[in-house]
């Protein structure tokens, strides 16, 4: 991947580092104002993604995000009404089969948050990026994958194909 | 068809050269309604793809394309890396990603992606 299209993509990773820097710093004030969390969770949630960049944003926050009603909302942001995800471990199709398959992987992987790890590259409506969670204390599994999105007519996701780039080992029985 | 063997014939038909045996070749391996979309190009149908295979081929004379790694695929989709190889040259000239969503055997669509774009 050390190619000329990749290093154009570093430039924009670099761009939206910052906004998930922001997305994390506002997530935090959130936790420790309780009071201000609804009217802030709501303001979060409701502008639809404006590019393919704060889509990708978007979907790795849906996938962080562990309040109910958060990754609800954030799933109905992200995702058209009709839209789906499919990859080799599990499937969803709208908002509340999909919300319930973020919440499964989450309750298997507790204290696991994804992070984007390439640059995003975007045209003629479709997005690839790759992102890895774990390789930490409390998370030491490395689990790492390469997403493709097919945006809809809204800008939020028409469907999603997830393919799995690195994942533990199989335990021996 | 294994997966495997129907994204060889997909490489097979970029490589040949032939203009009835790459025609029949895609007539056999994409259904009438198929899609390739790549950051240079958006086709669609068997026309479309054959058209933007041929205008491929005679830009890049001399290049082959070739599979690099494993293909990699669950469900109806497949993902694979693939090289464009010109003679003389140890590094590839193109690095594609492709993903190929299957349907029924055949090829319903694919989307590309450049990890080296030809000079």
């Amino acid at each position: 991947m050390t190619t000329q299209t990749r290093s154009c993509s570093v430039y924009a990773a670099a761009v939206f580092s910052c906004a998930l820097l922001a997305a994390t710093l506002s997530s935090a004030c959130d936790a420790v104002g309780q009071a201000s969390a609804a009217p802030a969770a709501a303001a979060a949630t409701s502008a639809r993604p404006a590019n393919p960049n704060e889509l990708v944003l978007s979907y790795l926050a849906t996938w962080n995000e562990r309040d109910p009603a958060r990754r609800h909302a954030l799933v109905a942001r992200t995702w058209s009404e009709a839209g789906t995800y499919i990859d080799a471990h599990r499937h969803g199709e709208g908002h509340d089969a999909i919300d319930a398959m973020i919440r499964t992987a989450q309750d298997r992987f507790p204290g696991y948050q994804l992070r984007l790890v390439s640059g995003i590259e975007a045209h003629h409506g479709y997005v690839r990026f790759s992102w890895a969670a774990g390789g930490a204390p409390g998370a030491p599994l490395y689990l790492a994958g390469t997403d493709i999105f097919t945006v809809a007519a809204d800008g939020r996701l028409q469907s999603v194909i997830g393919f799995i780039d690195a994942a533990p080992a199989p335990v021996a029985p | 068809m294994t997966v495997q063997e129907t994204v060889d014939r997909y490489l097979q038909i970029w490589n040949q050269r032939d203009a009835a045996a790459r025609r029949a070749g895609v007539n056999a391996l994409f259904t009438e309604t198929c899609k390739y979309t790549d950051p240079l190009a958006a086709v669609a149908g068997r026309d479309g793809i054959d058209g933007f295979i041929a205008a491929v081929q005679q830009q890049f004379a001399g290049v082959r394309f070739v599979l690099a790694g494993g293909v990699d695929s669950h469900h109806d989709v497949a993902r694979f890396t693939w090289h464009a190889r010109a003679e003389g040259r140890d590094e590839p000239v193109a690095i594609g990603f492709d993903v190929a969503v299957l349907d029924g055997g055949r090829i319903q669509q694919v989307v590309g992606f450049l990890d080296k774009a030809p000079a």
